[in-house]
């Protein structure tokens, strides 16, 4: 068969397994005038998240602040032209022509911010975990169902197509049943940040929500997207094994969630080791979908339909185990014989979340990850550092997610 | 970068600790922007979008500047738009053959709008800068975590001093079979065309290009210098290696060249 002929053949058998939207089509399709942004935090994240918009021809920074000078000058080497400034409230009152604020501080400040923005008619994009409590969570979340402008939280999953494909599979049954659920983070590190105390909120047991909150709360999302449920229960359990310098903070944890229906989530979580770094995986009796970030890969069970596609698609070998490469666009990429090309991701997840983000301000489009959506991921995140630190299992009753 | 590099550091344990962590998340930082590697990098963005203005932000415009000034001081002997031509070299896997030009002058930057254009068929690779360039990045972050003495070097061949050891005058570091360099504040960039080679006609090559001639550099075993920062200091080194001379306005405060004896 020659090469075009395959190629043909790919598309044409395709239908059941790739005819999903396609995920990287280029945007905007019209011209328009770039959306003026204002993004309050500059520390590491925020300086990401000004890389990524310098992407952007439909967005342009106007304004960063950052209650450090030093760090708010930092912040302005990514976006030169704009204005700087040390207050959220003086920008606001300056800056009038800001359409949109993009909150990036340390999480136990995400809802002032959010909510000033809020208040002057600014769309907000708001970093995920939401707030460090649940009365903060619902507060903001209460404030964004109220408010006339678009918030989206920064659950960046819920706009990566790599894992908007893979959720598609398992949706459309390609695990069939699902037998257990695995989610990991390690990465060594010892979280210290500087040489200010306020930078290290992470470290401060007055209002870090921990490995649980920073980390799994966004790979929990993760499964909850996939299953559509949310769990009910979480038992945790965490120490400093490595970091010993007074922190109370643990530097590893493992948590076990309950879901309504199917297998418990166990979710593992270290600031001591590397190894592994980070996955969600789906364990399923005819397929196991392994997510890591830009990657996605699909093992399939000897036992399961073939499906076509899966002969012309790339293969990555794991020790004794073949995984498929999930790939985003892959109808179109195979038409143009680029397949092995849409191997990973083109830009990092932040860019695919920020480019939602930009859809909601200048289309009005609905966020990807909802203020809502937010709630319920701070929320288990939140809890599950409270199994850790009380050694007791916390429900997750509705009334937690509940806006009253 | 495919590239170790190395931080010592001078000071008490947390906050050495957390200055090294955020110096080498610097280092990681900007190897996700320039690595000519990777497709989630913002060299790959400008290298698919050849022949077209694709946006990027005020750090990289920094970078193409101080590229530009390096590119006109050595007469386009130090030429960051040479990606194709070590395509061709085979420094990039299999050699890709076809004719491919550098000439970073055919770049446009437009400052205002933050777009680089470079022309269809070129590809920019900052192999002989980003090291350096790293290594700035990574000192701001230990400068801004209070760190005041460190040696950070990326490959053994871009070297970085903040500062001097507790009690001496400054760091030394010997370049291996010369001699021994004292840097204070400075950094140290060193180049030499062994260590990557690639095959072509029969002959091997040493993986530094002449991008004037589009062809390995000859006649020269190393070159070494030292200057204000690491970037600069990195793309310095591999001029004077394709230059074999130092040019008199050269921002370099101390230089070694050390020509092949194959050569001579």
């Amino acid at each position: 068969m020659s090469e075009p002929d395959r190629r043909d053949f790919l598309v044409a058998t395709t239908g059941g397994a790739f005819a999903f939207a396609p995920l990287l089509q280029p945007w905007p399709p019209r011209a328009a005038d770039p959306a003026k942004l204002a993004v309050v935090g500059v520390g590491r994240q925020g300086r990401a998240i000004l890389g990524e918009l310098a992407k952007f021809a439909q967005a342009q920074v106007v304004a960063v602040c950052d209650v450090n000078e030093g760090r708010m000058r930092a912040g302005q080497r990514r976006a030169k032209d704009a204005e700087g400034f040390t207050s959220l409230s003086e920008l606001l009152a300056k800056r009038a022509d800001v359409q949109a604020v993009i909150v990036s501080t340390s999480t136990h400040q995400h809802k002032v911010a959010a909510l000033e923005a809020m208040s002057a008619g600014k769309h907000v994009y708001c970093e995920a975990p939401l707030c460090h409590s649940v009365a903060d969570c619902k507060e903001l979340a209460r404030a964004a169902r109220g408010a006339k402008t678009r918030f989206a939280v920064g659950l960046q999953a819920r706009s990566n197509p790599v894992y908007k494909l893979a959720r598609s599979f398992a949706r459309a049954g390609s695990l069939d049943r699902v037998v257990a659920l695995r989610a990991a983070w390690n990465q060594k590190t010892s979280w210290q940040v500087g040489t200010e105390a306020d930078m290290n909120w992470r470290l401060d047991a007055a209002v870090s929500t921990g490995l649980p909150g920073e980390v799994a709360s966004h790979q929990v999302d993760v499964v909850n997207w996939f299953l559509n449920q949310t769990p009910r229960a979480v038992r945790g359990s965490g120490a400093v094994r490595l970091w010993e310098d007074g922190r109370t903070i643990p530097d590893s944890v493992e948590l076990d969630l309950d879901y309504p229906d199917g297998p418990p989530l166990r979710f593992q979580a270290s600031l001591c080791s590397s190894y592994e770094g980070q996955y969600e995986l789906f364990r399923g009796s005819q397929s196991t979908i392994r997510m890591a970030e830009t990657f996605g890969w699909m093992f399939k069970e000897a036992d399961a339909p073939t499906q076509g596609w899966e002969v012309y698609a790339s293969k990555e070998r794991f020790h004794n185990d073949e995984g498929i490469t999930l790939i985003a666009d892959a109808t179109k990429l195979a038409a143009q014989g680029k397949l092995k090309e849409g191997i990973g991701l083109p830009n990092p997840p932040l860019y695919y979340a920020l480019e939602d983000f930009l859809k909601c301000v200048l289309e009005d489009k609905p966020p990807a990850a909802s203020a809502e959506d937010g709630l319920r991921a701070a929320v288990i995140g939140i809890q599950a550092h409270a199994a850790v630190t009380s050694g007791k299992e916390q429900a997750l009753s509705e009334d937690l997610f509940r806006l009253e | 970068m495919a590239t170790r590099f190395e931080l010592v550091l001078a000071g008490d344990g947390p906050r050495a600790r957390a200055g090294g962590e955020a110096a080498l998340d610097a280092i990681r930082e900007t190897e996700q922007r320039l690595s000519a590697f990777r497709r989630d990098s913002l060299t790959a963005r400008v290298n698919a979008g050849a022949g077209t203005a694709v946006r990027v932000d005020d750090e990289f415009l920094e970078l193409l500047q101080l590229c530009a000034r390096v590119h006109a001081a050595t007469r386009g002997a130090f030429d960051p738009g040479v990606g194709a031509l070590m395509e061709n070299w085979g420094f990039r896997g299999p050699h890709a053959g076809g004719a491919a030009r550098a000439g970073f002058e055919r770049v446009l930057v437009d400052e205002a709008a933050h777009t680089v254009r470079i022309p269809a068929g070129m590809q920019l690779d900052f192999g002989a800068v980003g090291k350096g360039w790293a290594l700035d990045r990574a000192a701001e972050a230990l400068r801004a975590a209070g760190v005041a003495s460190a040696l950070l070097h990326g490959g053994t061949s871009s070297v970085l001093a903040l500062g001097a050891p507790p009690g001496a005058e400054a760091w030394k570091v010997r370049i291996r079979g010369g001699p021994d360099v004292a840097l204070r504040d400075a950094a140290l960039g060193v180049s030499a065309p062994h260590g990557r080679t690639a095959e072509r006609d029969g002959r091997r090559h040493g993986h530094v290009l002449d991008p004037r001639r589009a062809a390995p550099v000859q006649g020269m075993a190393l070159a070494a210098c030292t200057a204000t920062s690491a970037a600069l200091a990195d793309a310095w080194s591999t001029a004077l290696l394709v230059l074999g001379a130092v040019p008199p306005a050269a921002p370099l405060t101390w230089t070694l060249l050390v020509p092949d004896p194959a050569h001579v």
